[in-house]
């Protein structure tokens, strides 16, 4: 199940995952959310009219991880926006800051593929490896 | 990980005590659904429910389990007042998701000629997809603090619906103890957008008609005869509760660590009953509760506005009646007799559905005789049921028995089987109207992607825990 960019998304009897590996934390961020809108949007192309800032908290990286990704759900869901790229400014253990961008939903040019309800903690992974970063988690559909 | 299972009988299974696990496991499953569980993760996760602390009887999983998140889909564990705990997780993202049964005066044959239009009308009247709202409804800050306290009863205050309906809801549509103060802002922003709104994924609508009865008394109790048209709704707390539980995960991530609790799945966090985050958390869920019974509420009367104005017929004609609402993912004070002793529990039930037997104080008036309706969708291909709870379902699983029919296919699996057929002009061939946001979804959600319910019902029925009524077929399908 490969879409390339970076992230794979993976099977699950009732919703599913999503897998990412990059040579860096940030790098695999934006992979596992290049994955998040894939799964959310398909392949529909999105530009980048709108950016928004964001910072998320949390007391290890799986949460840290899990956080990031359900704020691009929430930016997506309450402004009814499609988004084209999350760039990660900086990551620590506590705290990661970026932006997303993207554009209003259009019928005309952008297909839902599936709602998501939240990224979950089941099986969560965000871990340096001897190859680089990898990041794993499953959504609830 | 091999998870060892003992067979009881015909359809139950044990997963003996090991490990960190405090309790077995009791599986309900056939055979068939036995093999197919061992080659996914469901099992494991019955193991892992076992872990947590204060667990009361055995880690259970109804017929239709399958690999969740945490808890496995199907499982219902409940914890001790005193030294157990509550789990956002073996509730769910979906506070009360659940469904909703209306029955008619109008038999199968009279709609056919309208089906279509019925259909598109209720796809244009109930918001379903991406972003979708009704204009004529818009809720204000104050008036979604009532929501949260009053649940179904705000909705039929507001003109949506009787009072009488509300006798016929789980818990009369409200569950006690909300407080909207333990709700962030974020799940207010999102509830105050998607009140009234169905959702996507498995919720859905249905025009169904009765197609078979299995027990006539029961079923002239609960108002239902072959032929007639009946209504389900299937949806919860949307936004506003998948908010709460990934709040409250976080609380309880936290939390976890503070009580000294392992945690084989971070899925699985929790705190003490008796601690400050975890009566934080139920009277936030009681909250998400709430939303999702004045959600049904409010659907049910556009869904009888619709009828009205494509039939047009009145509602003194069309009498669509509330049979019952019930929840299917919900954490429940309850009391249950334990070893001959009386103790109230905190019964957590991750897709499965209260079941309580005849004579129970809880279930209406109405239907104490025959048991507290059960209602129990399928596939959108196949059929669904009505049950009512049994004494032995109050004896062995905490008055639960299963929700649906649990899926056997992946999402990406059943998207691959769908492609090159057509799955809604297949549906329409065999008489089933499908209206649906999105076509990722209706593939996602072909019925063979679920196990057939008649399965799950039959485990269930030969286990005790339920006790079939009738069967359902559907006519026409809503989805977002």
């Amino acid at each position: 199940m490969t879409l390339g960019s970076g992230f794979r998304l993976l099977a699950h009897t009732a919703d599913m995952g999503i897998e990412a590996r990059a040579a860096s934390r940030e790098k695999v961020v934006e992979a596992m959310a290049r994955g998040m809108t894939a799964l959310m949007f398909g392949r529909s192309p999105a530009v980048a009219r709108i950016t928004t800032s964001f910072t998320v908290r949390a007391e290890d990286p799986v949460e840290l991880l899990v956080s990031c990704l359900n704020e691009l759900v929430y930016w997506s869901e309450n402004g009814n926006l499609v988004p084209a790229a999350l760039h990660v400014a900086t990551i620590s253990a506590g705290e990661l800051q970026g932006t997303i961008a993207g554009e209003v939903f259009d019928p005309r040019r952008h297909g839902v593929e599936r709602q998501v309800k939240s990224v979950t903690y089941h099986q969560a992974c965000f871990e340096e490896t001897p190859t680089g970063w990898y990041a794993r988690v499953y959504v609830d559909l | 990980m091999t998870v060892k299972v003992q067979q009881i009988d015909r359809c139950r299974w044990r997963i003996p005590r090991k490990g960190a696990m405090r309790t077995d496991g009791l599986v309900f499953a056939s055979a068939e659904m036995m093999q197919d569980l061992r080659r996914e993760q469901a099992l494991e996760q019955v193991c892992n429910v076992a872990t947590l602390p204060g667990i009361v009887g055995p880690s259970m999983a109804m017929p239709d389990i399958h690999w969740g998140y945490g808890f496995p889909i199907g499982g219902v564990a409940a914890f001790d007042a005193d030294d157990g705990v509550v789990s956002p997780g073996g509730v769910g993202y979906d506070i009360n998701c659940g469904v909703r049964l209306l029955r008619s005066s109008l038999d199968a044959e009279q709609i056919l000629p309208e089906l279509g239009r019925l259909a598109d009308a209720l796809f244009h009247n109930v918001p379903s997809g991406v972003g979708s709202c009704r204009s004529d409804f818009k809720l204000s800050s104050a008036a979604e603090g009532q929501v949260l306290v009053k649940g179904a009863a705000w909705a039929v205050q507001q003109g949506f619906g009787d009072a009488a309906d509300l006798e016929r809801i789980e818990g009369q549509g409200i569950i006690a103890g909300a407080d909207p103060e333990m709700v962030s802002a974020r799940a207010l922003e999102r509830g105050r957008a998607q009140l009234g709104t169905l959702g996507s994924g498995n919720h859905f609508l249905e025009i169904q008609q009765v197609e078979a009865v299995y027990d006539q008394a029961a079923a002239d109790v609960l108002g239902l005869h072959t032929g007639q048209v009946t209504v389900s709704i299937h949806t919860g707390s949307r936004g506003f509760g998948y908010q709460v539980c990934d709040d409250y995960l976080k609380v309880m991530l936290k939390a976890a660590r503070k009580y000294g609790i392992t945690l084989p799945d971070r899925q699985l966090c929790c705190a003490p009953l008796t601690s400050d985050e975890a009566l934080s958390y139920l009277a936030a869920m009681a909250c998400a509760a709430n939303f999702a019974f004045a959600n049904r509420q409010m659907i049910t009367a556009w869904v009888r506005e619709t009828f009205e104005q494509v039939l047009r017929k009145g509602p003194a004609d069309l009498r669509l009646g509330v049979i019952y609402d019930v929840c299917h993912n919900i954490a429940k004070w309850e009391n249950h007799v334990v070893n001959g002793k009386s103790r109230r529990l905190c019964v957590h039930r991750k897709g499965a559905t209260r079941a309580f037997p005849p004579g129970h104080a809880e279930i209406p008036a109405a239907y104490r005789q025959i048991g507290q309706p059960v209602l129990i969708p399928g596939d959108m291909g196949r059929y669904s049921y009505v049950l009512t709870g049994t004494a032995g379902a109050f004896a062995e699983t905490f008055g639960s028995t299963c929700h649906g029919a649990g899926r056997v296919m992946s999402r990406h699996a059943a998207k691959k089987a769908a492609r090159g057929q057509d799955i809604i002009g297949d549906l329409a061939a065999r008489g089933i109207l499908v209206r649906a946001a999105g076509r990722a979804t209706v593939a996602e959600e072909m019925p063979e992607a679920y196990k057939d319910v008649a399965d799950v019902v039959e485990v269930v029925r030969w286990a005790g825990i339920g006790h079939v009524v009738a069967r359902l077929k559907p006519m026409a399908v809503i989805k977002g």
